[in-house]
């Protein structure tokens, strides 16, 4: 009873925190970067200076710690199966896969996307020059891990379908 | 006043638009289920 209790719980957690990180990250791609282009551009308009001062940070915050936690999860979920699925063995590198793609996502996030976004916000020292050189590095690696959300979810699922 | 920062565009690749991404996304999913497929 009890160790079903425990993949139960992790599950759980990875759900509840990847629906929130996946969710950030689709909201920044679809909703909030052509909503900026738009407002940028509307000359005598609102601009976007508020969302890049009150909304940006937060979203930021719940996005990258998700990203954490639902990795963690994760690796609990698969337990014994961790080391079988990272290298590929068998059935598990179906799963093996999505957690390749999810730990590149998360490496992304923490090591690409954060530091860069620091600068964007002024809470690391940057020049003109290199802020708009990191908000374009944060932009591409963004969409990249829109792009790589699409297979790592796709085995997420096929994980528990017998399709391969 | 104008942000500076807006002025300045980032080098054009097919992630600049949200179709472009999930094509990429789609065509990475086929690729790696192949491979998948040969995996398991």
């Amino acid at each position: 009873m009890e160790n079903e209790w425990v993949p139960l719980i992790a599950r759980w957690i990875h759900f509840l925190a990847g629906i929130a990180w996946i969710g950030l990250l689709y909201y920044f791609n679809f909703v909030q970067a052509p909503a900026m282009a738009v407002a940028n551009a509307d000359q005598g308009g609102p601009g976007g200076a508020g969302i890049t001062k009150y909304v940006l940070p937060r979203a930021l915050l719940w996005f990258r710690w998700a990203a954490l936690v639902t990795w963690l999860a994760g690796a609990a979920l698969l337990g014994p199966r961790f080391v079988s699925a990272f290298t590929l063995q068998g059935d598990d590198a179906v799963i093996g896969i999505g957690a390749w793609l999810g730990t590149i996502m998360l490496l992304f996030v923490w090591g690409v996307i954060w530091p860069n976004q620091k600068k964007v916000l002024g809470l690391k020292p940057a020049t003109d020059q290199e802020k708009a050189k990191a908000r374009c590095t944060a932009f591409i690696f963004s969409r990249v891990n829109v792009a790589l959300s699409i297979p790592m979810l796709f085995f997420m699922a096929a994980s528990a379908h017998s399709v391969f | 006043m104008k942000n500076p920062l807006d002025s300045i565009k980032c080098m054009k690749n097919p992630l600049d638009s949200i179709t472009g991404t999930i094509i990429s996304g789609l065509v990475l999913t086929v690729i790696l289920a192949f491979i998948a497929n040969v995996l398991v």
